[in-house]
């Protein structure tokens, strides 16, 4: 388990980043003095099972937000939320994907409109999509109808993970109609939209939803 | 499409025009969502062009502060619709 942990805050936490706050509040047990890096935090002896907890806790704690500000989010912050996408494990290392971000309100309007599961006005999207025809070249049928959606699935879910590390609130969204998204996004045929992320700031602290962790797992055998 | 109303109801048109062929595949309890919340998204409409009394607002209100319980409270979500078709109800008596 510690391993997957490890495995998912290499996945987030990129060593040229500076900033990481869950782990800054982890060296100071109080507040962040200083920025430092993942691998700075192994070289300086810090204890890997406290940076798994700070892990846990960015997991419990990020909700789906359909609740936005107005306010804008930097270029830069949507930037490095897709390159937290690609740090996602990929099968066969396909990297098959594609981020388009769109932070154009009128555009953000138009798809909303062809995107029911859009709830309220997010000032950022990012569509995260796959190259249908790349994910065949290089995975065969299961890499174009299974792998590349597990892909975009685990892309995404960094991509939450790091906006929660920026303040942002995120929601996954798959009700959207597929070629009108591609149209409005100029997406050629191949480039198919997986699922889009609505993200701002957040509006809104929703309570998590229930977790029946004892009905749900397992130890050993089924 | 510059007119306010205009683009609103448009865009509304593709809300419940991509709902109805999505709705296909989706889960079952998202019929009444997007029902609903079509409902919701007419009055946002229609108060941006200041066309719409205080009742509706009511009713948006009472949307945008329930329709969210589809996804964790089916019951409530289901009484809250009752509650909401009752209100409805007692409009159009009002207006006999």
């Amino acid at each position: 388990m510690t391993r997957i942990l490890q495995s998912l805050l290499r996945s987030l936490g990129k060593p040229e980043h500076k900033s990481f706050p869950y782990f800054r509040e982890c060296r100071s047990g109080e507040s962040c003095q200083e920025s430092s890096s993942y691998d700075s935090a192994y070289s300086q002896g810090i204890k890997r099972e406290r940076i798994a907890m700070r892990v846990f806790e960015a997991i419990k704690g990020r909700r789906s937000i359909r609740r936005f500000e107005s306010r804008s989010v930097d270029k830069k912050v949507l930037q490095k939320l897709v390159e937290a996408g690609i740090w996602a494990p990929t099968g066969g290392n396909a990297q098959t994907w594609a981020f388009v971000i769109v932070t154009d309100q009128r555009r953000i309007q138009k798809i909303k409109a062809v995107s029911p599961g859009m709830l309220g006005t997010p000032s950022a999207l990012i569509v995260v999509c796959q190259d249908r025809e790349l994910a065949y070249e290089k995975g065969g049928e299961i890499g174009r109808d299974t792998l590349s959606i597990m892909d975009a699935a685990m892309a995404s879910q960094n991509i939450m993970l790091q906006a929660y590390e920026e303040k942002l609130g995120s929601c996954p969204i798959l009700s959207f109609h597929e070629k009108g998204v591609q149209t409005l996004l100029k997406l050629p045929g191949h480039i198919v939209p997986e699922l889009v992320i609505s993200l701002g700031y957040p509006a809104e602290s929703p309570k998590p939803p229930q977790r029946k962790f004892e009905e749900v797992y397992f130890f050993e055998e089924y | 499409m510059e007119n306010g109303l205009e683009k609103g109801i448009f865009e509304l048109l593709c809300y419940m025009i991509v709902s109805a062929r999505n709705l296909d595949r989706e889960t079952r309890m998202y019929g009444p969502l997007r029902l609903v919340d079509a409902a919701s998204r007419l009055i946002e409409t229609l108060e941006k062009s200041g066309i719409c009394d205080e009742f509706l607002s009511q009713v948006r209100s009472m949307i945008e502060a329930n329709k969210h319980k589809v996804m964790t409270d089916r019951d409530g979500f289901v009484a809250f619709l009752d509650d909401l078709a009752l209100k409805m109800v007692g409009r159009l008596k009002e207006a006999e």
